[in-house]
């Protein structure tokens, strides 16, 4: 079977799709919602958060364990 | 599943130039589902960077957009649309760009939503989420659309 790069991601929280066709997946950090596009290899550093059981984006305001939901909540509290 | 609706804008892209707003409101937190972005103008190879990023002020757009419902049957979305060319950009959070990606001039671009991967914005007035150019080859005009539930 072939595997191409936009079967790669087992749970995807999204898809790319150019000129009508999948060309890739992605992914969404748990904590802040942002998505990014996975590329094995790329040494791009990725987090896991084991809380909420899902990925995360790497960046260091998303290593401690803060739900989107949360930080959402703080956004409309003016936190 | 909520109420769907759909905005669209356009605008020449080049550095930090946006196209398209998300405009939130204190009753609703859109949650966004799929960004459309291409070019109707004559093809060239041109590339463009291109991100959909929090921000917390709409700053002045070039033209509103009322939304339009994909039911005709549902009311008027509670979240506003704005399109560019905007006179003064938003004020972009920092650090949160929540979907980033290049874009050749010739390929039309587009991202969905798997079920569970909704972008949201908060439920906060003139907060939202921004589809902007960050840097781009040429000065072309792209079109962008939003989709997202209430």
């Amino acid at each position: 079977m072939l595997i191409l790069p936009q079967h790669l991601v087992r749970q995807p929280a999204g898809h790319i799709l150019v000129d009508g066709q999948v060309v890739a997946d992605t992914l969404q950090c748990v904590h802040c919602g942002a998505h990014w596009v996975v590329r094995p290899g790329s040494r791009r550093r990725r987090g896991w958060c084991l809380r909420c059981g899902g990925p995360t984006c790497g960046q260091p305001e998303c290593d401690a364990c803060r739900p989107m939901e949360q930080q959402l909540e703080r956004m409309e509290r003016g936190e | 599943m909520g109420r769907c609706y759909c905005g669209y804008g356009a605008a020449a892209v080049g550095g930090n130039k946006t196209i398209l707003t998300l405009i939130g409101a204190t009753t609703i937190r859109p949650a966004l589902y799929d960004v459309i972005v291409g070019c109707g103008a004559t093809p060239g190879d041109q590339a463009a960077v291109f991100v959909v990023q929090r921000f917390t002020a709409v700053g002045t757009e070039g033209n509103g957009f009322t939304p339009v419902a994909l039911d005709p049957g549902d009311p008027a979305s509670l979240a506003d649309c704005g399109v560019g060319t905007f006179t003064v950009e938003p004020t972009y959070t920092s650090n949160a760009i929540v979907l980033p990606f290049s874009l050749n001039q010739r390929a039309p671009w587009r991202w969905v939503a798997a079920p569970g991967g909704r972008i949201y914005a908060p439920a906060i007035a003139n907060n939202g989420l921004g589809l902007k150019s960050i840097s781009a080859s040429g000065t072309a005009v792209h079109e962008a659309g939003f989709h997202w539930e209430e």
